[in-house]
C-alpha cells in the first residue's frame, strides 16, 4: 500500500477575474521511507499541489475539482474538516515555502512550534518546550533556548526558515512535505538540513515530498522525481533513470541548467522565457511555446501520459504514435 | 486576499470615472445614499417653496400640537410648524457641511500634496501637526473658538476646517508618495514637464479618490457637529432655524412635545446615514483599499 | 520597550506645551481687558493691584505664561469669577463624574465594538454581518445628544425603568455611558471587522490551518489578537471623541461633570474656569493617547523594538 496516492487531481481557484485551474490532472504516489522530489519552475503548481494534499485549498478560495487524494488508503477528499484537522500537522505536515510570512508576528517563535505540537500530542508544556529546543538545535540554530523566546521580526530570514522547518519536524508525521525549505539558507546549513531530512526519513520510515528548484538536491537526496510544468506532470520516474536519460524536452532543459563541477556559476543556462500564468496556459502541449522540438500536433493536441521502458512516465508527443519526424 | 487594488494601474482618469459610474449604478446602497444626498440639497435650495408654513410664524393657539394632517410633524412651544422649520434648517446644515469640509479639503490636499511631493522638512512638520490635530476633538476646538469669538455658524465652520484638514492632508500625502515613484512620472518629467504640471495635472487627479470618500463621510460628521453645537446653544443663532437649535429649545418640552426633538434628529440621522452610505460605496467603486483610509 | 516608553513620554511635552500656550492666550485674545477677563469687572483698586501682581500682568507675555504655568503645576488655576471659588476645587468636584462616565463608555464601546466586529467578520456576508454593520453604521451616524434624549424618553419616561438624570446612583451612569459608547462601538466594530478580514487573508493563517488548529482557536487566538492592534490605534486616536461626546451627553443627562462646568462657564464668560476645564480635558486626551500607545506597544512586539 502506498503512503499517499495523488490520482488525476485538478485544482481550481476562484479569483476576481474568474476561475483558474493551476493543476490539471496530476498523478503520482509515494511510499513510506521514500523521498520524492517535486521540481519545476516557479508557477508550475508545486505549492498548490502541497496545499491540495494538506487540504488547505478551502482556506484559499480553491478546491480540488476532480481526482482523488488517498493517504494510507483514506480518501482525504471525503473526510470532514474535523477529521482533516486531526491529520494536518500531525500525520501530514507542511514546511511552508515562505518563512517570512508564515509566522504569526505577535507570538514568540518557540510558542508557535509548541502550539502545533500540543495540538495533537498530549505532552506537558515543559516537555514540549524541551522537544522544540532540541529540534531547533538539531537544525543548527545557535542559542536555541534564547531564540525560542524571540519574536519573528527579531530573526533573520535563515533563522525564520529553520523555525518553520522545526514546526514541521516537531510533529512526528508519516508524511512530510517540504516546500523549498532551504532557499534562505547558506550552503553549509543547507547541506546540514538536507542530511537531517535524510536521517529523519530513514529513522522514522516516513515519506518526504521535497519541493525544490535545486536539481542538485534532487539527485543527491531523492529516490523518485516528479517534473511539473504549468500544472501538468510532464515526467516522473526514479531519479537515476530520469537523470541519466531525461525524455521530456523540459526535463532535458532543466538538467542542462545544473552547474557541472568546475563550471563557473555564471555560465548557468536558464531556459528561455517563463512559465505562462494560469490564465494564459496555451492549448495543446503547454510546453510547446518554449519547446525546441515543437511540431504542429503540439499546438493542437494535449499529449497523453506514456510509459517508457525504464519505469519513466512522460507526457510528450515525441514518444507517442502520432509523431513523425518529417512533419 | 484577492481584492488587491488595481488602482495603481495607469488608466486614463476619464475612463476610470465612466467605469466607476457604471459600478455605482449597480449598487443599491450607493444609489440610496445618492438619493438622500440629492434630496437634501434640493430641499435646501428650494426650502421656501417646499415648506408649507413660514418658519417663524408663531401662533400661540397652536402650541405643542402633536403631528396631525395640518402639521405633519406637530408644532413647537411657539406654535411654529416643525416640518417647515426642519426644511429651512437643512440650509444651515448643508451650508456648514459643504463649506467647512470644502475648506478643509482645499487646505488639506494642498499641504498634503506638497508634503508628499517634496518630502523633507515640510513633510515632517506636517506629519507632526497632523498627528496633533487628529487627536483633538472637534467639539473642544469649536468650544475654544466660541470662547474667543462668540457663538455662531462661522465658528463651527472654522473649527471643522481647523480639525478636518489634517485627515485629508494625510491621505493625499500617502497617495502622492506612492504614485510619484511610478515610472510614468519619470516619463513625463523627461518630456519636460514642470513640478507643477506633474503634481497637479498628473499626480493629483490620481490621488484624490480617498479624499473624496473621506470628505463625503466628513460632510455628514460636520452636519452632526453643527447640530451638536447648536444644541449647546453655540451654533446658528435665532431666529435662523437650525436642527440643533430646534432640539435645544425642545429639551425643555421633551415630555410634553417629544416630536419637536424626534423629527429634527431623524432628519439629521437620515442625512448622515446617506453620506456614510455613499462614502462606503465609494470605497468599493473607486477600488480604494480600506487601509488607506485609516 | 523602555526606549519606546520614554520616547512617547517625551513626545507629550511639546504637545502639552502647545496646548497650554493656546489655553493661556485665551484671556488675551478674547475681547476686553485681561484683568476683567480674569477677575470680572468692578474690583477695588487694592485687589486689582494684588491680582496684577499675582498674574504678573504688568510683565511681558512670556513671563506671564511661565508664571501661570508654574502656578498651574502647583495646582493654582485662579478663582472662578462667578462662584468665587478656586478653579482647582471646582475641577476636582466635577472630575469624578466625567471620569466615571468616560471610562465606562470606553470600556463599553470596546467590548461592544469588538464583539460586533468578531461576529461580523466570522459570519462575513451573512445576515448577522449585515445586521451588525447596520447597527455599527447607526452608532456612528446618530448624534450622541439626540440618542441621549431618545433614551430618556424611552427608558425613563415611557418605561420608567431608570432615573432620568442626576449623578448619585450607579444606574444613573448606565444611560449616559451607553449613549456615549454607541458611537465609539460603531467605529470599533467597523475597524475590527476590516482588520480581522485583513489578518484572515494573511499567509500565516493558512499555516495555522496546516498545523491542524481549529477554526475557533485560529479566530480568537491569532486573527483577533492581530486585529486588535489597529483597533487599539483607533481607540487611542479617538479618545478625544469619547470625551467630546461625554461633554454633550453630560448636558443632556444633567450630569455635573466637566462638560457641564465648561459649557456654563462659556455662557458666563468665566475665563479662569474655561481655561481650567479646557486644560484638564486636554490633559485627559494626552494621557489617554499615551496610555493607548503603551497598550499598542504591549499588543504589537514589532512596535516595542522600533527605534524611531
Ligand atoms: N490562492 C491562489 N489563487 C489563485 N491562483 C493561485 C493561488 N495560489 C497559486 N495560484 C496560481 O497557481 C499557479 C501555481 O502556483 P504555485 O503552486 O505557487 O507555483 P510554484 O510553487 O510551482 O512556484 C501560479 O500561476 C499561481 O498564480
Ligand atoms: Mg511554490
Amino acid at each position: 500500500m502506498s503512503l499517499l496516492v495523488v490520482d488525476n487531481v485538478s485544482v481550481e481557484f476562484k479569483t476576481r477575474d474568474g476561475i483558474v485551474e493551476p493543476l490539471s490532472g496530476i498523478s503520482f504516489k509515494i511510499d513510506a521511507g521514500e523521498i520524492l522530489g517535486l521540481v519545476g519552475e516557479t508557477g508550475s503548481g508545486k505549492s498548490v499541489t502541497a496545499q491540495a494534499i494538506m487540504g488547505l485549498l478551502p482556506f484559499l478560495n480553491g478546491r480540488v475539482s476532480s481526482g482523488r487524494i488517498c493517504f494510507r488508503d483514506q480518501d482525504l477528499l471525503a473526510i470532514s474538516e474535523d477529521q482533516y484537522q486531526k491529520i494536518r500537522g500531525n500525520h501530514i505536515s507542511l514546511i511552508s515555502q515562505n518563512p517570512m510570512t508564515s509566522l504569526d508576528p505577535v507570538y514568540k517563535v518557540g510558542d508557535q512550534i509548541v502550539e502545533g505540537l500540543r495540538q495533537h500530542v498530549v505532552i506537558a508544556r515543559d516537555d514540549a518546550v524541551k522537544r522544540a529546543v532540541n529540534v531547533m538545535t538539531s537544525l543548527g540554530i545557535p542559542n536555541s533556548e534564547k531564540v525560542f523566546f524571540q519574536y519573528p521580526h527579531q530573526l533573520s530570514g535563515g533563522l525564520k526558515q529553520r523555525i518553520v522547518i522545526a514546526m514541521g519536524l516537531c510533529a512526528d508525521p508519516h508524511l512530510l512535505i517540504a516546500d523549498e525549505p532551504t532557499t534562505a539558507l547558506d550552503v553549509t546549513v543547507q547541506a546540514q538540513i538536507v542530511e537531517l531530512f535524510r536521517k529523519t526519513v530513514a529513522q522514522r520510515n516516513i515519506g518526504l515530498i521535497m519541493i525544490t528548484h535545486d536539481l542538485g538536491v534532487i539527485s543527491n537526496l531523492c529516490d523518485t522525481v516528479v517534473v511539473m510544468y504549468a500544472g501538468h506532470v510532464v515526467e516522473k520516474g526514479r531519479v537515476q533513470e530520469v537523470f541519466a536519460n531525461p525524455m521530456h524536452p523540459y526535463t532535458r532543459a532543466l538538467l542542462k541548467c545544473i552547474p557541472k563541477f568546475g563550471m563557473p556559476e555564471r555560465s548557468l543556462k536558464a531556459i528561455q522565457g517563463n512559465v505562462p500564468s494560469v490564465s494564459t496556459f496555451p492549448g495543446g502541449c503547454r510546453y510547446h511555446l518554449r519547446c525546441p522540438d515543437m511540431k504542429p500536433i503540439c499546438m493542437t493536441e494535449a499529449p497523453q501520459t506514456l510509459q517508457a521502458g525504464n519505469g519513466i512516465e512522460v507526457q510528450c508527443h515525441q514518444f507517442g504514435p502520432n509523431w513523425r519526424e518529417e512533419l | 486576499m484577492e481584492n488587491t487594488t488595481n488602482q495603481n494601474q495607469i488608466i486614463p482618469p476619464a475612463n476610470r470615472w465612466i467605469r466607476r459610474l457604471k459600478k455605482l449604478k449597480n449598487n443599491r446602497a450607493g444609489v440610496l445614499g445618492l438619493i438622500i444626498i440629492a434630496g437634501l440639497i434640493i430641499t435646501a435650495l428650494f426650502a421656501d417653496y417646499i415648506a408649507p408654513y413660514s418658519y417663524k410664524a408663531q401662533d400661540l393657539s397652536l402650541m405643542n400640537i402633536p403631528p396631525s394632517m395640518d402639521h405633519i410633524m406637530g408644532t413647537d412651544e411657539f406654535g411654529r410648524d416643525v416640518f417647515s422649520r426642519i426644511i429651512l434648517g437643512s440650509r444651515i446644515s448643508v451650508y456648514v457641511g459643504v463649506v467647512s469640509v470644502g475648506l478643509s479639503v482645499l487646505i488639506g490636499s494642498l499641504l498634503g500634496a506638497l508634503a508628499g511631493y517634496y518630502e523633507g522638512w515640510l513633510d515632517r512638520v506636517l506629519s507632526t501637526v497632523t498627528d496633533l490635530t487628529w487627536s483633538l476633538p472637534e467639539i473642544l476646538v469649536a468650544l475654544l473658538l466660541v470662547a474667543v469669538v462668540g457663538a455662531g455658524v462661522e465658528c463651527v465652520i472654522i473649527a471643522i476646517a481647523l480639525t478636518y484638514w489634517a485627515q485629508y492632508a494625510r491621505l493625499i500625502r500617502g497617495q502622492i508618495l506612492m504614485l510619484k515613484n511610478e515610472i510614468y512620472v519619470e516619463a513625463t518629467r523627461s518630456l519636460g514637464a514642470t513640478d507643477f504640471t506633474i503634481l497637479f495635472k498628473h499626480l493629483f487627479p490620481n490621488a484624490i479618490a480617498p479624499v473624496i470618500v473621506a470628505a463625503t463621510i466628513g460632510i455628514g460628521q460636520a452636519i452632526v457637529l453643527e447640530a451638536t453645537l447648536g444644541f449647546l446653544g453655540m451654533g446658528a443663532q435665532p431666529p435662523l432655524p437650525s436642527w440643533g437649535a430646534m432640539m435645544s429649545n425642545g429639551t425643555a418640552y421633551l415630555f410634553i412635545s417629544p416630536w419637536v426633538i424626534i423629527f429634527p434628529g431623524l432628519a439629521m440621522m437620515i442625512t448622515v446615514f446617506g453620506f456614510n452610505l455613499f462614502g462606503d460605496v465609494l470605497v468599493d467603486i473607486m477600488d480604494i483599499r480600506e487601509d488607506t483610509l485609516k | 520597550m523602555w526606549q519606546f516608553f520614554l520616547r512617547r513620554l517625551l513626545l507629550m511635552i511639546p504637545i502639552f506645551f502647545v496646548l497650554s500656550v493656546i489655553i493661556f492666550s485665551l484671556i488675551h485674545i478674547v475681547p476686553g481687558n485681561p484683568l476683567d477677563n480674569l477677575m470680572g469687572p468692578g474690583m477695588t483698586k487694592a485687589y486689582e493691584q494684588e491680582m496684577v501682581k499675582k498674574y504678573n500682568l504688568d510683565k511681558p507675555l512670556p513671563v506671564q505664561y511661565l508664571k501661570w504655568l508654574n502656578n498651574m503645576l502647583h495646582g493654582d488655576l485662579g478663582s472662578s469669577i462667578i462662584e468665587k471659588r478656586p478653579v482647582t476645587e471646582l475641577l476636582l468636584h466635577h472630575l469624578p463624574y466625567s471620569l466615571s462616565l468616560g471610562l465606562t463608555a470606553i470600556a463599553l464601546s470596546f467590548v461592544q465594538g469588538v464583539s460586533m466586529g468578531i461576529i461580523s467578520a466570522a459570519a462575513k456576508n451573512t445576515i448577522f454581518d449585515h445586521l451588525a454593520m447596520m447597527i455599527a453604521l447607526f452608532g456612528v451616524t446618530i448624534p450622541a445628544f439626540w440618542l441621549g434624549l431618545i433614551f430618556i424618553l424611552i427608558f425613563a419616561v415611557w418605561l420608567n425603568w431608570l432615573p432620568v438624570s442626576g449623578s448619585g446612583t450607579l444606574s444613573s451612569l448606565i444611560l449616559p455611558a451607553v449613549t456615549v459608547a454607541l458611537g465609539g462601538a460603531g467605529l470599533i466594530a467597523r475597524v475590527t471587522r476590516v482588520a480581522m478580514l485583513e489578518v484572515a487573508s494573511k499567509d500565516f493563517i493558512v499555516m495555522l490551518h496546516a498545523k491542524g488548529l481549529g477554526k475557533k482557536a485560529i479566530l480568537l487566538k491569532h486573527v483577533l489578537r492581530n486585529a486588535l492592534i489597529p483597533v487599539i490605534t483607533i481607540l487611542g486616536l479617538r479618545i478625544g471623541w469619547v470625551l467630546g461626546g461625554a461633554v454633550t451627553v453630560e448636558i443632556v443627562f444633567s450630569r455635573p461633570g466637566l462638560g457641564q462646568l465648561l459649557i456654563s462657564a462659556l455662557f458666563r464668560r468665566d475665563y479662569p474656569v474655561i481655561q481650567g476645564a479646557m486644560l484638564l480635558l486636554a490633559m485627559g486626551i494626552i494621557l489617554g493617547t499615551f496610555l493607548a500607545d503603551m497598550l499598542y506597544a504591549f499588543a504589537d512586539p514589532r512596535v516595542r523594538d522600533q527605534t524611531h
